[in-house]
């Protein structure tokens, strides 16, 4: 097994923007961070921060507006079709809604199997072998051996997103965007699934990028956690830190909202007000200081960068020091 | 790496057989009673249908031309009785040989302009649902002003313009029920597109062509083949009703709508020339209903027990 604390994603001025009728939606706007291997990025915001995009965007799922994406050391935006598909092998997705990731007209085995068929790892003829490699994916993701020919509809909630796990294990592959894969999920069976994740991380080396809305999720879950708003990158810093200091102004509300499973402890909520800023061609400056309580003129003067306060922690707000003073 | 590769697989109940997606679809279908009793019906009439043909070959058409055709104007608008068990028409001609020589136009031309309309209504709403945006409002724009006109009236039209042949008539049908089968195919393929599968299949590579085989397709059909279903008693009863207004098949081939529509003056001297056809064309629509209802429960694979 390759070793860890080796860097496997490089993502460079990453940039996704959708033509509207209004004009340019900036979905991913300059994001740049790495990725070791075998470790885990929380990336946490709001609905509609852009999360899903960018993972999409670096698996080439949506072609990226702008930026580099570096797999390996190698930049695979520039790669073709060809060598995309071979790629694909090495970076893989789970998605978040089990009901529609899953073709209703294809038994379990035959989704597990499908990817399999595509890269030419086997023949359609081979039954003896494609069995044997299913049941032992199926086995790896906990799946009961006896679902190999059932229907996803005949499964529920928690046996569907294994099967959505195992279809991206069925490559094995080293680096997979988790895009939200238990929060459709009811809590029991997601303490279960990322138990398995974790499992599975651990005996296959695999790096994750895990894309949620639930601080509580991520928190156990990752190595460093990344704050999106509204197509950026506002804060990233290892899970401990990002809990203990969190320095944005946005994280810090983010954080206030946990829920504290204990009626005694009273909650200080930190309430935003104001308007969100729209993602259509947003103006210059801090994208939060509509809806930050420190917000002054100097915020939405110039763009804000993504400064590293102290070592691994960065943090993108413009009145940083004085906030903190 | 890992090591688990060796894990018996013993104390697990056995997996139920693998199970073919259309077996599936058969065996459901068999379970419905009613749908049982359309489908035996269809089959008959498909039997009977090839065997007027296979007598028209073997006979060099005499018998067609000797009994089917065959006026006896002595005996007109005889009641049923022995040797005529449906009775006489107006001319005297024989309604149950009439009726068992008319299947094949009712079957023929309904079906005919059903796929004939569902290929060139399901390429336009292909085309419209994957291509989407402004080749999509054109086409859809299209097919909503061909949908304005009413069918019977477009369907008169084209027929007055092109004359009354048996193609003809198929085509001008064909061309009133395609904006149905466009929609259609349109709604069902957009509705897949945008199935998170479909990004999960891209994910692992897989190119185009097989999206579209593998998960849109089989995906997109079932609606499609109930509507075809359903349709075909659309098409049979608009070819009955062209022939009504004697813009069909001309008499003397014995048409259902056509017997129905030289019946009509004398429905009061005589019940059985219009009862007979009527009865043939309600029974073969209800049929097709039928059929055309069990197969939409049957291809929906979450209604499996």
């Amino acid at each position: 097994m390759a070793e860890k604390n080796q860097e496997i994603l490089r993502v460079e001025e990453l940039k996704k923007y959708f033509d509207t009728p209004k004009g340019k939606l900036h979905a991913v706007d300059d994001v740049n961070f790495t990725l070791n291997r075998g470790e885990t990025l929380g990336i946490v915001g709001e609905s509609g921060c852009g999360k899903s995009t960018m993972g999409r965007a670096i698996l080439r799922l949506h072609e990226p507006t702008a930026g580099k994406v570096f797999f390996e050391g190698e930049d695979i935006l520039s790669y073709n079709k060809a060598k995309m598909k071979k790629l694909r092998q090495e970076m893989q997705i789970i998605f978040q809604d089990p009901y529609s990731s899953l073709n209703p007209r294809m038994t379990v085995k035959e989704t597990i199997l499908e990817p399999m068929l595509i890269h030419g790892i086997f023949k359609k003829n081979q039954t003896e072998e494609i069995n044997a490699r299913v049941r032992q994916i199926m086995d790896m993701v906990g799946l009961s051996q006896r679902l190999i020919n059932a229907y996803p509809h005949e499964l529920d909630g928690g046996r569907r997103q294994r099967i959505g796990i195992a279809r991206a294990l069925a490559l094995n592959p080293k680096f997979i965007v988790c895009d939200e894969p238990v929060s459709a999920l009811d809590v029991s069976i997601q303490a279960q699934v990322l138990n398995l994740m974790q499992d599975l991380q651990e005996e296959l080396g695999l790096t994750y990028l895990f894309i949620t809305h639930d601080l509580s999720v991520v928190k156990h879950f990752s190595n460093d956690i990344a704050v999106m708003y509204l197509g950026q990158m506002v804060e990233k810093a290892p899970a401990a830190e990002i809990f203990a200091h969190p320095l944005h102004p946005y994280t810090e509300a983010l954080l206030s909202a946990i829920p504290v499973p204990d009626p005694d402890v009273k909650m200080e909520r930190i309430i935003l007000q104001g308007e969100l800023t729209s993602p259509v061609n947003p103006g210059k400056g801090c994208r939060f200081a509509k809806r930050c309580i420190y917000a002054t003129e100097k915020c939405l003067a110039a763009d804000v960068p993504l400064d590293e306060v102290t070592p691994g922690h960065f943090v993108a707000c413009a009145r940083l020091a004085e906030i903190r003073s | 790496m890992k090591e688990d590769t060796k894990k018996s697989f013993t104390g697990e109940p056995d997996a139920p057989e693998e199970r073919g997606l259309w077996m599936d679809v058969w065996t459901r279908l068999c379970k419905n009673k009613v749908a049982l009793v359309g489908m035996f019906f269809l089959v008959l009439l498909v039997v009977v249908s090839l065997s007027t043909f296979i007598i028209d070959i073997v006979t060099k058409e005499s018998f067609y031309n000797n009994y089917v055709i065959k006026q006896e104007l002595t005996q007109k608008l005889k009641g049923p009785g022995a040797g005529h068990i449906f009775g006489q028409d107006e001319f005297g001609r024989d309604v149950f040989l009439r009726i068992i020589w008319g299947t094949r136009y009712s079957l023929l031309l309904g079906v005919g302009a059903t796929i004939m309309a569902a290929i060139l209504g399901g390429a336009v709403g292909a085309v419209a649902g994957f291509y989407g945006k402004h080749l999509d409002n054109l086409l859809m724009r299209l097919m909503d002003i061909l949908l304005s006109i009413p069918s019977i009236l477009l369907s008169i039209a084209i027929v007055a313009a092109l004359g009354t042949s048996m193609f003809n008539v198929m085509l001008a049908i064909a061309i009133s029920y395609i904006p149905q089968y466009a929609r259609i195919v349109r709604a069902a393929i957009m509705e897949q597109k945008s199935m998170e599968y479909i990004e999960a299949s891209r994910a692992v590579g897989a190119a185009d062509p097989r999206i579209i085989i593998r998960h849109i397709i089989p995906n997109a059909l079932a609606p499609i083949i109930v509507q075809a279903t359903l349709g075909i008693a659309g098409c049979i009863l608009s070819i009955a009703g062209l022939s009504f207004l004697g813009l069909g098949i001309q008499p003397p081939v014995p048409e259902w709508g056509g017997m129905l529509s030289n019946a009509r003056q004398y429905m009061r001297d005589a019940w059985h020339i219009t009862a007979f056809p009527g009865l043939a064309i309600m029974l073969t629509i209800l049929s097709l209903n039928l059929v055309g209802d069990a197969l939409r429960d049957a291809l929906d694979p979450k209604l499996k027990n």
